[in-house]
C-alpha cells in the first residue's frame, strides 16, 4: 500500500477530528454539565452525571461512530458494485425489508400478539428477519440473472413491495402503533447496549476485512466489469460477496438504529473528493473515518445541546447531507463515475 | 354602614342561589347556553327546540342548526330536522358510547367506527351479537349502509369539515350532527354534552340531573383535594426509541391535574403539538416527580425499565407509582376515552386517589392502572 | 499457440454471425485482423476472453481447452484490451497500470525493467501522475495498452488499439508492438481498419468475413484482394 505524505496528513486530521467530535458528543447533551462536573461525573460513580455520561452519552457516541463506519462502507461498496454514484446502502432494498420487519412487529401486534416480546428485543429481531428475507431474495435473483442493472431494479421493486405492505399495515393500525412505527423510522443512535454495540462492530468489522482483502479486485471493478474479468477477477463471485457483506451490515444497522438516511450516499462522495485516489484500501479507511465524523456531527446537532428537545437523526443527516452532495455535484460539474 | 353591607350580602346570596335554578327550569326561556360547554346551545322558536352546534373543531367557524321535532310533526321551514327521540343512530367515535350508556341508550346504537376499540362491556356484548355493526373508518364511514338501514342520525366526529362526504346522507334525509365534545377544554364542558344526547333521546330531565350530580361531586371533591397541603409532582408520557413523548399541551388534562391538586411538571413549557423530550432533560427535571401517568402499555415495571438506563432512576419508578390508562382485557378500548368523557367526576376521583390517597381510602381506580413491580 | 476452430459464432443459435473461423496464432508473430464493422471481431475476441459463450467449436491454448482455464489462469495467459466502458476518472495513470498485477498472486511490483520499457515505448513517462480524466482519448488508449502489456502474458489480444490515435502515434504504437513481438516473443492479435499492410517479419494479415477467416499472403495485389474480401459481405 503506497501511502503518500499528503494522505498520511489527511488521515491524521481525520483521526484527530474523530477524537475531538467524540469528546464533544460526550460532553454535550440536552442538559448542561459544567467542565468540572463533567470530569467528576466521568470518574465519580456517586455523581448524578455519572449515569448520564456512562449509560447514555458514551454508548450514543460509540454507536454513532459504528453507524457511520457501517453506512460509509456499505455505500462505498454499493457504488462500486453498481458503478452508479446514486447508489446508497439502501439500493438493494434490504433496509426496506428491515422496515417491513419492524412494521410487522410494531403495527402487526394488533393482528398477532407479540405482547410477550419486549420491543427492545422484538424490533431488532423482526427487522433483521425482514432484511434477511429481502437479502435472500436478492441473492436468488442474482444467481439467475447476473446483471447489476437488473439487480438495481429488483432492489427497487422489493423496496416498493415492502413499502406497500407497510402502508397496508399502517392503514389498519391504531394511532399509537402508527406513531411508534413512525418514530422508529426516524432512526436513532440511542440506547445501544454493549451487546448491540458488539454486534454492530462485528458486522462492520467483517465488511471492512472483506473489502480490505479484496481491495485490488474492487479497484479492477472501478475500471469496468469487462476489464476486471480480463484481469482474472471472478466478477460474479465478488459481486455476490459484496451483496452478502453489505446486506448483512445494513441489516444489522437497520435493526438497531432504524433506517438512517443519506450517510451511505454522501460519505463515499466526500471521501473521493478529499482523497483523490482509486486505491481502495485508502478509500476504505477514509470512508470509515468520514462516515463516523458525519454521524457524530449529525448526532451532536440532533441532540440540540442545552435544549430539552431533540431532532430525529434522519432529518439532520438529510439536511446536512443533501447540500453537501449538491455542492460536490456543482463543483465537479458532473457526477464522478 | 354595617347594616347596608349585610343587606347587600343577603341580596347577593339570594341571587347566587337563584342562578342554578334559573338555568335548570329554563324551558320557558328562548335561548339557553350550557354552563361550561362552548360547542352547543339551545333555542326555542315557535314552540320548536333548536339545537345549535358551533365550532365543533378547534379554530373552526362551522355551525349547524337542527330543529328537534317529534315523529309526527312536520317542519315548515328550511332547517334540518331531527326526529326525536332517536331509535336508530350511528356514530364515528367511541367517546359517544359513554354518553349513551349514562342515558341507557346503548340499544338504539346500531353502528360505530372502531368496534374493536370499544371498552364498555354492554356495548361489546352487543357488538359480538351483531347488534352493533362496524361502521368503517371514522373519516370514511359506510354511508350506504346507514341509508339502507334506516339510521335516523349520524353522530360525526371530525377534525375538519368533511361535510362533502356526507352529502349523500343529507340528501337521503339522515342528519349529520358534528359532536364536538372532544374540542372542549374543561372536563365538565365535555360531560355537559350529555344534555345534547338528552335532547336527542328525549331524556332531557334525566340528562340534566345526571350532569348536576356530576358537577356537584366534581366540584366538591376538587375542593377537598385543594385543601391538602402538598401538591405532588406528576409527569406524563411514553418512551419510544429513547425519546420521551409528552402528550399534547392540553388544557383538558391540565384542568384535571389542577382540580386534583397535582402539579404537572412541564405545565409551563411553551409548545404546541406533542413534546419530544430528550431523556437527559426528563431525568434532570423530573427525577423527583412522585407520580408517572400514561406511561406505556406495559403491565409491570420490569419491561418499562429496560427501555432506557435512566428510567430506573426516576423517583416515580422507585416509589412504584407508575400508571397507565386502563385497557379492558378483551379489546384495545380505553375506558378513559369512553366513560371518562362523560364522568369526569370519577376520573377526578381516580386522580385524587393517585395523588392524595388518604382522601378516598376505599376508592378503587377505574380509569388508571398501576404497574406491578 | 492458440488454435481456434469455430464452426459458428452466434448470439442467437438460429442466426450465426460468422462461420468457419479456423486459425492458429503462435508466439513471436503479430496478426492483423481486418473486417467490416459488426462482422464479429470484437465478439471473437470476447469469446477468447471468456466473455461470450455463444459459439460452436473448439478453442485451445497450448493444447488445453479454453473452458478448462479458471478466470485467473486465463488472465495469466491472455491479456485483452477492449474499447471499454467509461472508467473511474480518478485513477492516476500509475495506479491504473498497477491493476495489471492483479492476476498474479504476488504482491510485489511488476518487473521494473519491463515496466520502464513499456512506458517508454508508449511515451507515457510524463503522464504517470495524471488522472485518467486529464488524458486525451489517444493517451488513454495507450495507457490501456500499457496495462494490457504489463500483465506479462504470452498472448495479447487488442480490439482496435489504433482507434483515437493520430498518424504519428499510430505509427509509433505499431512499431512498438512489432518490436515487442520480435524481441519478447509475444503473440499479438489485433483488429484494425488501418490499410498500410505490412507483411515483413512475422506479421500476418487476416480478414474476417461472415463465412471464414482468410489469411492473406504477401503479393502485389494483396490490398485489392483485401478490399474485395471486405466488400464481399
Amino acid at each position: 500500500m503506497s501511502i503518500k505524505t499528503s494522505h498520511t496528513r489527511l488521515f491524521i486530521y481525520l483521526i484527530l477530528g474523530l477524537i475531538v467530535l467524540f469528546c464533544t458528543n460526550v460532553f454535550l447533551g440536552s442538559i448542561h454539565i459544567s467542565v468540572k462536573e463533567f470530569f467528576r461525573g466521568l470518574y465519580d460513580a456517586s455523581s448524578t452525571n455519572h449515569l448520564i455520561i456512562h449509560a447514555v452519552r458514551i454508548p450514543k457516541a460509540l454507536s454513532s461512530i459504528l453507524i457511520g463506519i457501517g453506512l460509509g462502507l456499505a455505500g462505498f461498496l454499493m457504488q462500486i458494485l453498481f458503478r452508479n454514484p446514486l447508489s446508497g446502502p439502501y439500493v438493494l432494498g434490504v433496509t426496506t425489508g428491515g422496515s417491513l420487519g419492524a412494521a410487522l412487529f410494531i403495527l402487526g401486534s394488533a393482528l398477532f400478539s407479540f405482547g410477550f416480546i419486549h420491543p427492545k428485543f422484538g424490533i431488532p429481531l423482526f427487522s433483521s428477519l425482514g432484511s434477511l428475507a429481502v437479502l435472500a431474495m436478492i441473492l436468488v435473483v442474482y444467481k439467475r440473472i447476473k446483471d447489476p442493472m437488473t439487480l438495481l431494479i429488483t432492489g427497487i421493486l422489493f423496496s416498493s413491495i415492502s413499502g406497500a405492505v407497510i402502508s397496508l399495515l399502517a392503514y389498519f393500525s391504531s394511532a399509537e402503533r402508527l406513531r411508534e412505527f413512525v418514530f422508529w423510522s426516524y432512526g436513532s443512535t440511542h440506547l445501544m447496549n454493549t451487546y448491540e454495540l458488539f454486534l454492530l462492530a462485528l458486522s462492520c468489522g467483517l465488511c471492512f476485512v472483506f473489502a480490505l482483502r479484496n481491495a485490488k479486485p474492487l479497484e479492477a471493478f472501478l475500471a469496468g466489469a469487462v476489464m476486471a474479468k480480463t484481469l482474472g477477477v471472478d466478477v460474479d463471485k465478488i459481486r455476490f460477496q459484496i451483496i452478502i457483506f453489505t446486506g448483512l451490515t445494513v441489516g444489522v444497522l437497520t435493526a438497531f438504529a432504524g433506517p438512517i438516511a443519506f450517510v451511505g450516499l454522501v460519505v463515499p462522495h466526500i471521501s473521493r473528493q478529499i482523497l483523490k485516489t482509486s486505491n481502495v484500501q485508502l478509500q476504505l479507511i477514509s470512508v470509515s473515518l468520514i462516515g463516523s465524523l458525519f454521524v457524530l456531527a449529525s448526532d451532536a446537532v440532533a441532540t440540540l445541546p442545552g435544549s430539552a428537545l431533540s431532532l430525529p437523526i434522519n432529518a439532520v443527516t438529510s439536511i446536512i447531507g443533501a447540500p453537501i452532495l449538491l455542492f460536490i455535484v456543482i463543483k465537479t460539474k458532473r457526477f464522478i463515475f | 354602614m354595617k347594616s347596608y353591607g349585610l343587606v347587600i350580602a343577603i341580596i347577593m346570596l339570594l341571587s347566587g342561589c337563584n342562578t342554578p335554578n334559573d338555568k335548570q327550569t329554563s324551558i320557558e326561556k328562548n335561548q339557553w347556553s350550557p354552563k361550561y360547554a362552548k360547542g352547543f346551545s339551545f333555542e326555542k322558536k315557535d314552540g320548536i327546540t333548536y339545537l345549535n352546534i358551533q365550532n365543533p373543531w378547534p379554530g373552526s367557524t362551522y355551525t349547524q342548526e337542527f330543529a328537534l321535532i317529534s315523529k309526527e310533526q312536520d317542519l315548515k321551514n328550511t332547517s334540518t330536522a331531527i326526529k326525536i327521540p332517536l331509535k336508530r343512530w350511528a356514530s364515528s367515535s367511541t367517546s359517544h358510547v359513554g354518553f349513551a350508556q349514562e342515558l341507557d341508550e346503548i340499544n338504539s346504537l346500531k353502528a360505530i367506527s372502531g368496534t374493536s376499540y370499544v371498552s364498555l362491556k354492554d356495548v361489546q356484548n352487543r357488538i359480538e351479537n351483531n347488534e352493533i355493526r362496524e361502521l368503517g373508518q371514522a373519516n370514511q364511514p359506510d354511508v350506504e349502509w346507514m341509508i339502507s338501514n334506516q339510521i335516523e342520525a349520524f353522530f360525526n366526529f371530525s377534525i375538519g369539515d368533511n361535510s362533502t362526504e356526507f352529502a349523500v346522507l343529507e340528501k337521503a334525509g339522515v342528519p349529520v350532527i358534528y359532536i364536538g365534545e372532544w374540542s372542549e377544554q374543561h372536563p365538565l364542558a365535555r360531560a355537559e354534552w350529555i344534555k345534547v344526547f338528552g335532547q336527542l333521546f328525549d331524556k332531557q330531565k334525566q340528562a340534566d340531573s345526571i350532569f348536576l350530580k356530576i358537577e356537584e361531586d366534581y366540584l366538591q371533591w376538587s375542593e377537598r383535594a385543594k385543601k391538602r397541603d402538598t401538591s405532588p409532582e406528576i409527569i406524563s408520557g411514553s418512551l419510544y426509541n429513547g425519546i420521551w413523548y409528552a402528550p399534547q399541551k392540553d388544557s383538558y388534562m391540565q384542568k384535571f391535574y389542577e382540580d386534583a391538586h397535582l402539579d404537572y411538571i412541564w405545565k409551563d413549557l411553551e409548545y404546541t403539538g406533542s413534546l419530544q423530550l430528550d431523556m437527559e432533560f426528563v431525568f434532570d427535571t423530573a427525577k423527583n416527580a412522585s407520580i408517572w401517568l400514561n406511561s406505556s402499555e406495559f403491565q409491570s415495571l420490569e419491561p418499562l425499565v429496560k427501555l432506557h438506563p435512566l428510567i430506573s432512576e426516576l423517583s416515580a419508578v422507585q416509589k412504584n407509582k407508575v400508571y397507565n390508562t386502563l385497557k379492558t382485557n378483551s379489546s384495545e378500548g380505553v375506558l378513559f376515552y369512553e366513560k371518562g368523557v362523560v364522568r369526569p367526576d370519577l376520573v377526578l376521583k381516580d386522580l385524587i386517589q393517585i395523588g392524595h390517597p388518604q382522601l378516598f381510602k376505599d376508592h378503587k381506580l377505574q380509569f388508571f392502572a398501576k404497574l406491578d413491580k | 499457440m492458440i488454435e481456434i476452430g469455430i464452426e459458428q459464432l452466434y448470439f442467437d443459435k438460429a442466426n450465426p454471425i460468422a462461420t468457419g473461423l479456423n486459425a492458429c496464432f503462435t508466439k513471436g508473430h503479430l496478426f492483423y485482423i481486418y473486417g467490416r464493422n459488426g462482422i464479429g471481431k470484437t465478439t471473437l475476441f470476447k469469446t477468447l476472453a471468456g466473455l461470450h459463450q455463444g459459439f460452436k467449436g473448439q478453442i485451445t491454448i497450448e493444447g488445453i481447452t479454453l473452458s478448462d482455464f479458471s478466470t485467473q489462469e486465463r488472465a495469466r495467459k491472455l491479456a485483452f484490451m477492449f474499447q471499454t466502458e467509461t472508467v473511474y476518472p480518478f485513477f492516476k495513470v500509475h495506479e491504473y497500470l498497477e491493476l495489471a498485477n492483479i492476476p498474479n498472486d504476488k504482491n510485489d511490483s511488476i518487473n521494473d525493467e519491463f515496466k520502464t520499457y513499456v512506458i517508454k515505448g508508449l511515451d507515457l513517462e510524463k503522464h504517470l501522475d495524471c488522472y485518467l480524466k486529464e488524458l486525451s482519448q489517444g493517451q488513454f488508449q495507450k495507457v490501456k495498452l500499457a496495462t494490457c502489456l504489463l500483465q506479462m502474458t504470452d498472448y495479447i489480444i487488442l480490439d482496435e488499439p489504433f482507434a483515437h490515435l493520430d498518424l504519428v502515434q499510430k505509427e509509433r504504437m505499431n512499431q512498438f508492438i512489432q518490436e515487442l513481438v520480435k524481441e519478447k516473443n509475444k503473440c499479438v492479435i489485433l483488429s484494425t481498419h488501418h490499410f498500410d499492410l505490412d507483411f515483413k517479419n512475422n506479421n500476418h494479415t487476416l480478414c474476417l468475413t461472415s463465412t471464414q477467416l482468410t489469411g492473406l499472403t504477401n503479393s502485389e495485389n494483396s490490398k485489392e484482394k483485401l478490399i474485395q474480401l471486405l466488400c464481399a459481405d
